[in-house]
């Protein structure tokens, strides 16, 4: 397929998507429509991790730090100082913070960059070691975020959190922002630096044999990673307009939950992070009836909270055993690939 | 000045001496080959030189210039490449992205790193790099007779095949030394003759010096020009292919001593 | 700090420590065979204590044959978690196989959550009183639950002392196994080299399931004593002690019985210690272990008692 074509079929099909968001906004109802702008939220956070753990082969179990430092990053920059005032009750919350208030575009790019900072800071030492550890160290830091978000009163309003965020994350700016990283991550991919990436996966003694400089290479893809993450935790930060340090939203829970996401749609696979996001989204909203009371051939059954849970991890332990590759394995979505698919039915 | 110097190198692994006080020189445009029986420290002399293991004793220098202990990345930018005796390709990718990994270090070293970042992502400039390093592999590719298969993974290809593509994807990281470890092994006889004639092949069009390691000695005493045996990691005998072959020390390494006292 | 506060904490961080090393020696023994970190395990340390609890409130049972079944239940569940989840992908790549073990683990406590809600429940109603008292020698009774002992001004709790002495005896019968019994030499065999154990004819399946069962009966027996000392008990109380005991298991050098031992003792006291120091620190008690591992992985991933593994090209 000539590239015109291509190019000229996703030029059609970016407003249609466009269209298809405005039309889920105006005939769902706000529950329904939430849970739209939520995908595109769960999309940045899964494509942002499979650049680190599918493309670039380095497993991080970090990913919901990024997401919590974006999250209290533009949280403290879009609240009012008169809101900050009221909810900071320990201790005051420290200058410059306190007096200023900026638009969201920019406080959640200020996130992104912030979270890029600590991936790079966290990426420098951690990096150095192989698999197994590097997972337990990210993990490790992931820990100490939330530890010291708890503790520094004067600065995360320690275990109260903060709430009441300005209502700003719409699904414009999710899905906005969505766009914005495919194009990133999909043009890195596709370019000799994605390529190197991908050696670096396959064999990493090779790599280097060929003149890859490995460590820095992952560190710049875990930093990517990690802008994107805190771009994503500024959006769902509004989204919920909660951020609790004590629950396991921002915790090792939420970095499973993405993790979920990309082994489902495909490790390594832009399009089956984005696919895998949005299912979750739609099995956690289906399975919700598991947590209340159901009618199951006539008889009534009591559910029980914490059975999505249940489902989740023992379908992923399951997709694990038997079909790791998820639904993508590590292709991408092809406008070939699409016309083909109805092709084979015509060859009869 | 010699390409590639190992001067009185050493290799220690706790206990075990794997390489022993070895000293080599390989002059440019030289085709030299690195024999002795299994064991002898001929791979690790390789990963030594390479980066992979610093040398417990010793210097190496390439081009008169010391690359001791420098990683690996940086000894292949400098100029040295290798193939490796168990095929370590890059499976998942195509044979085509195998050879233009190889090319990536020329675009993305080591300063350039940020704005490079910046420039995949912006993809300013990146169309013309992109199919200027494409038509270059290919050529590549081309003349081991493999770029018809450009668009496979390159884990589909007849193991013949796939070892040609290592020595390609060597040669693309653009270095004038080449490493080349059992090129030949599992090769049947005719593949094997082929491959003596596109060594050579390589070695005058693209002005390289090739150091390699084989334990076919029909190749070797065919192709190369210099030999150096090594045996228990260290030299046993040094010099052309005459006068290796009738080198007592070198047959007794491979035979065994009865061999030489019953006067073969 | 005075010499009295300072042999007090040292105790305390002690038996928090050998709490520590039971567990860690369950990571560190998994990791030595199958070069697997068992995210799961910090679960079953968990799934322990509501077993104990279960057996003592619903099936009546005294305390010490609760405890028993509750190791026994524990054995078991480990074993059952390697034969179902790790076994099918012990070939996988390294990556798959943490990733499924995390799963595995959160697996493990919705389960819990469903099965035993998520509300925390005590333990103090559990095991005696007794044991969570303080010793007294030769002191008068201050307040019911204040007994204490002064062995020259130096108070600590019950529970400290009898979780030295069982780690203690725990500790002696692993020996015992390991180096004394013909499946402790085939464990050992097998976390040495797989391929050739099971040339020689080992099972090497079923040791490396006993593996885990040895493992997960120590973290019982380590989940039951912490319980009695921190009586909270919810489905989430495995994270991170479960953490804590797999940084110690790195800091003594992973694969190593030895090193977890000592990684764990280590640990604790140094934990113990920096609350004692700095109390107002005491907030970030958790991340203290985390920083310990940061530091450990940077400077010698081998740990103290580790060997360096080289990589073949």
């Amino acid at each position: 397929m000539k590239q015109r074509t291509k190019t000229s079929l996703t030029l059609i099909a970016l407003p249609l998507i466009a269209l298809l968001l405005f039309l889920s906004q105006e005939l769902l109802n706000s529950y329904y429509s939430r849970i739209i702008t939520l995908i595109g939220i769960y999309g940045i956070m899964a494509v942002s991790l499979t650049l680190v753990n599918g493309i670039s082969g380095v497993f991080s179990l970090g990913h919901a730090g990024f997401i919590a430092l974006g999250a209290y990053t533009s949280a403290l920059l879009t609240l009012s100082p008169k809101q900050k005032e009221m909810t900071f009750l320990i201790e005051k919350l420290i200058w410059p913070l306190n007096s200023i208030q900026i638009p969201f575009f920019w406080a959640t790019l200020i996130a992104g960059l912030v979270a890029a900072i600590f991936a790079f800071f966290i990426g420098w030492p951690s990096l150095r070691l192989t698999g197994d550890y590097f997972a337990i160290a990210t993990l490790g830091f992931s820990e100490i975020i939330r530890i010291f978000a708890l503790n520094l009163n004067s600065i995360t309003n320690g275990a109260l959190g903060l709430k009441a965020l300005p209502d700003h994350t719409n699904v414009w700016w999710a899905w906005g922002w969505l766009l914005v990283t495919v194009a990133c991550v999909m043009s890195l991919s596709y370019s000799s630096f994605g390529r190197a990436l991908r050696a670096i996966r396959e064999d990493r003694v090779a790599a280097q044999a060929m003149g890859i400089n490995v460590f820095k290479h992952q560190l710049m893809a875990f930093v990517v990673g990690g802008f994107f993450a805190g771009i994503s935790g500024s959006l769902y930060g509004h989204w919920l307009s909660t951020i609790d340090p004590r629950t396991n939203t921002f915790g090792i829970l939420l970095t499973f939950n993405v993790l979920i996401m990309i082994v489902l749609g495909g490790l390594g696979s832009i399009t089956g992070a984005i696919i895998g996001g949005a299912l979750f989204a739609f099995l956690s909203e289906w399975l919700r009836f598991l947590e209340g009371p159901m009618n199951l051939f006539g008889f009534k059954i009591m559910g029980m909270s914490g059975m999505r849970m249940l489902v989740f991890s023992g379908l992923f332990v399951i997709i694990m055993i038997f079909w790791p590759r998820g639904l993508m394995g590590r292709k991408e979505f092809s406008w070939e690939g699409l016309v083909s698919l109805f092709r084979r039915g015509d060859k009869r | 000045m010699s390409l590639l110097t190992l001067d009185n190198t050493t290799m220690k692994f706790g206990g075990l001496t794997a390489v022993e006080e070895v000293s080599l020189r390989v002059e440019e445009g030289e085709i030299f080959g690195l024999i002795g029986p299994n064991g002898a420290g001929k791979t690790t002399v390789f990963n030594m030189v390479t980066g992979h293991y610093t040398p417990t004793n010793g210097r190496i220098l390439f081009k008169e210039s010391e690359i001791t202990g420098l990683p690996p990345d940086r000894v292949t930018r400098t100029g040295i490449a290798r193939t490796f005796q168990n095929i370590r390709l890059f499976k998942d990718l195509t044979v085509l992205e195998n050879v233009m990994v190889s090319q990536h270090h020329t675009i993305a070293s080591n300063g350039a790193a940020l704005s490079w970042l910046l420039r995949s992502v912006s993809r300013i400039g990146y169309a013309e790099r992109e199919n200027e390093m494409k038509a270059k592999a290919l050529d590549l590719l081309s003349v081991f007779g493999i770029e018809k298969h450009s668009d496979e993974k390159s884990s589909s290809l007849p193991y013949g095949s796939q070892r040609l593509l290592e020595i390609a994807r060597a040669m693309a990281t653009g270095s004038v030394l080449l490493l080349l470890d059992e090129p030949a092994a599992g090769m049947n006889p005719s593949e094997t003759a082929s491959l003596v004639k596109t060594i050579r092949r390589i070695r005058d069009d693209f002005g390289l010096t090739i150091l390699l390691i084989e334990h076919d000695m029909k190749l070797v005493m065919g192709l190369c020009e210099r030999i150096m045996v090594l045996d228990h990691g260290r030299t046993i005998s040094e010099g052309d292919p005459a006068f290796v072959q009738k080198d007592v020390r070198v047959i007794e390494a491979y035979l065994g001593r009865e061999w030489v006292t019953v006067g073969k | 700090m005075d010499p009295k506060t300072l042999l007090q904490n040292f105790i305390n961080g002690l038996s928090l420590g050998s709490l520590y090393a039971l567990i860690a020696i369950g990571y560190t023994m998994v990791y030595g065979i199958l070069r697997l970190i068992n995210f799961a395990h910090g679960d079953i340390f968990m799934m322990a204590v509501y077993f104990a609890l279960f057996f003592v409130t619903l099936a009546q049972l005294p305390w010490y044959l609760a405890a028993v079944f509750a190791i026994a239940c524990a054995a078991l569940l480990g074993f059952t978690v390697d034969r179902i989840a790790y076994k099918p992908i012990r070939s996988a790549p390294r990556i798959s196989a943490l990733i499924t073990a995390i799963g595995v683990s959160f697996f493990l406590e919705s389960l819990a959550v469903v099965v035993f809600s998520g509300i925390p429940r005590s333990f103090r109603t559990v095991f005696p009183q007794s044991l969570n008292e303080m010793i007294i020698i030769g002191g008068e009774m201050e307040v019911k639950y204040g007994k204490e002992v002064i062995i020259g001004g130096i108070r600590f709790p019950v529970i400290s002392l009898i979780t030295l002495i069982v780690a203690a005896i725990a500790l002696v019968f692993l020996w015992w196994f390991i180096f004394k019994t013909k499946v402790g030499m085939a464990m050992r065999a097998v976390s040495l080299d797989i391929q050739t154990t099971s040339l020689m004819g080992v099972n090497v399946d079923r040791v490396i399931g006993m593996t885990f069962a040895l493992g997960s009966a120590l973290a019982a027996i380590g989940g039951i004593l912490w319980a009695i000392r921190y009586p909270q008990v919810w489905p989430y109380m495995g994270f991170i002690p479960g953490m804590k005991a797999f940084v110690a298991a790195v800091f003594g050098g992973i694969g190593s019985v030895p090193g977890a031992v000592l990684g764990g003792l280590i640990l604790g006291i140094t934990e113990v210690m920096m609350v004692g120091i700095m109390p107002s620190a005491a907030g970030y008690r958790d991340a203290f272990a985390f920083f310990i591992l940061i530091i450990i992985l940077s400077i010698k991933p081998s740990g103290l008692l580790g060997k360096q593994e080289a990589v073949k090209v």
